[in-house]
């Protein structure tokens, strides 16, 4: 019969609680690592398709005559990305679109900005200034939820994910 | 004694495990992260080539305007700017070319050129991509390996964009007019990496007196209404000339029906309520579908194609008064006058100033795809 030391009575079990509750942990923060990237790339990816589509939208079903962007664009460009988002489990997003211009390599307006270099309202349209190129961009913004509640990582961040590309009908 | 030299040795071999673990799980972390870069690059290069694309079409500066547009954008967590950070982002080279998707499969439909252009091809990369465990990889590396070597601390990731300037494939037209290519309607036919010449575009006189000639035709824009009255024509209008809502996209291969038609009102709303006020006071665009076939109007045909066209206010004739000629470009009258109808419109390069593009039928309007 094998004598264990009493001092050594569950010295393994405490042993691997130790180890396997850090395995676990890692473990898991490397599927919520993996998750937020992909989550990430699918909101980087939706956000461009979205401003993609908003910078091919054309007068009259989607914009006014000054070719600013009217209620039914938008729509359009949200529900595209918000179906995208959707197939990648991710929802509750906010997304905008500013349309923009600029003469250089300027960054584009922040994604809680107004439109500037506004086309205005049919009639009285607001012409894109000489020399300028018209953008639009479209942002798509709010809260990553972590699936797991571990330790020392919070529950969440935010994501702002934003894109622009050159408004090609104004 | 043996019995207490084991002791422990369950937890060095899960501490080793772990080692393990983490090295994956650093590894997993930086291969996502350099592929949700990647995806970033591509964006950029994807926005700085619809950009410049445009401006090629017209002659200018495209570079500038790919670097513009590739500094409105993010990657590796800085804007995309090369002037202000060029130790860490290029496009290089951004090459202006002709496209043209008639090659055979596996042959690059495009190819750098002098202009004409009708398309633009962007090489973005981010230069130095940094690894977040690239130092614990390395020295995890040289441990396991006992060599002195390293896996580095970044890399480049590059990524490639074509935009090209195309006709459309389907539009919803702004008026329920087609034209066809040949008779009195002598439309410009872009070939294949043209550039605009306005010279070269045509002045459609006259697009008039339907029935009177035979090369326009109202049309009921796909909605099968064979013999629309008044009424359903301008609802087919743009919102704003008394139209009731969006017209529905056409596309070439589709067809149409074809109507002869009096429908003299709708000179007069087309000329009062749609090319008079502002913003066009008096000049204002129509994008229509363009027909192969020339004759009766009348039954269905099939759309070609479509032509941008510049119509003026005074060239739309709402009456049959009688003169010698009428319009910008002299239409003589005749013995029996000139009726009601649009006469001088001119094919315009539009929407992006270009005349370029791919396919046979481009007459014309253009929009910018990623090839």
């Amino acid at each position: 019969m094998r004598i264990v030391p009493r001092r050594k009575q569950g010295q393994a079990l405490i042993e691997g609680a130790i180890t396997i509750s850090l395995f676990v942990i890692l473990a898991l923060g490397v599927v919520e690592f993996g998750r937020a990237f992909f989550v990430a790339n699918y909101i980087a990816h939706a956000a461009r398709d979205g401003a993609r589509m908003a910078s091919v939208l054309t007068y009259p079903n989607y914009r006014d005559s000054c070719q600013r962007i009217t209620s039914p664009g938008f729509l359009t460009v949200q529900n595209q990305v918000t179906q995208e988002l959707q197939a990648a489990g991710v929802t509750g997003m906010t997304i905008n679109f500013i349309q923009s211009c600029a003469t250089g390599a300027s960054p584009p307006p922040d994604c809680s900005a107004t439109s500037n270099c506004d086309p205005g309202t049919s009639p009285s349209c607001t012409a894109t200034p000489a020399g300028n190129i018209p953008y639009v961009t479209v942002c798509v913004s709010g809260n990553f939820n972590y699936m797991f509640n571990l330790p020392f990582v919070g529950t969440g961040f935010t994501v702002v994910r934003s894109a622009t590309f050159r408004d090609e009908e104004r | 004694m043996r019995r207490t030299k084991q002791g422990g040795f369950a937890l060095v071999m899960m501490g080793m495990w772990i080692l393990a673990l983490m090295a994956l799980a650093a590894l997993a972390i930086d291969v996502s992260r350099l592929a949700y870069t990647a995806t970033e690059v591509q964006g950029v290069a994807d926005a700085a080539a619809t950009a410049a694309v445009k401006t090629a079409t017209q002659g200018g500066d495209y570079t500038a305007v790919a670097k513009a547009g590739a500094a409105k954008n993010r990657a590796d967590g800085n804007y995309f700017d090369v002037d202000a950070q060029p130790t860490l982002y290029a496009l290089n080279p951004v090459q202006a070319g002709t496209y043209d998707n008639t090659k055979a499969p596996g042959v690059d439909p495009f190819a750098a050129g002098p202009a004409p252009w009708n398309a633009v091809r962007v090489t973005a990369t981010a230069q130095h991509v940094g690894f977040i465990f690239g130092g614990f990889m390395s020295a995890l590396a040289n441990l396991v390996g006992g060599g002195n070597g390293s896996i580095g601390t970044n890399t480049p990731i590059t990524k490639i964009a074509t935009a090209v300037c195309a006709p459309p494939l389907q539009v919803p037209p702004d008026l329920p007019i087609t034209v066809c290519a040949g008779g009195n309607i002598q439309l410009h036919l872009f070939q294949p990496g043209e550039a605009c010449d306005p010279t070269q575009l045509g002045t459609i006189s006259p697009l008039n007196a339907i029935p009177n000639t035979q090369d326009a035709c109202w049309n009921d824009l796909g909605t099968g209404t064979t013999n629309p009255s008044n009424q359903d024509l301008l609802h087919l209008f743009p919102p704003d000339c008394g139209g009731n809502g969006a017209p529905p996209l056409a596309g070439d291969g589709e067809t149409v029906d074809t109507n002869n038609g009096n429908h003299v009102n709708l000179f007069s709303n087309l000329k009062n309520n749609c090319v008079h006020p502002p913003p066009y006071n008096g000049t204002r665009d129509f994008t229509i579908p363009v027909l192969g076939t020339c004759g009766a109007c009348g039954g269905a045909q099939t759309i070609v194609g479509f032509v941008t066209i510049e119509i003026k206010e005074s060239d739309i004739k709402t009456n049959s008064s009688n003169v010698s000629t009428f319009g910008s470009c002299n239409v003589p009258c005749g013995p029996s006058g000139c009726p009601q109808g649009i006469y001088c419109a001119k094919q315009v390069c539009n929407p992006s100033g270009t005349g370029t593009g791919i396919g046979t039928d481009n007459f014309g309007s253009c929009i910018v795809r990623l090839g």
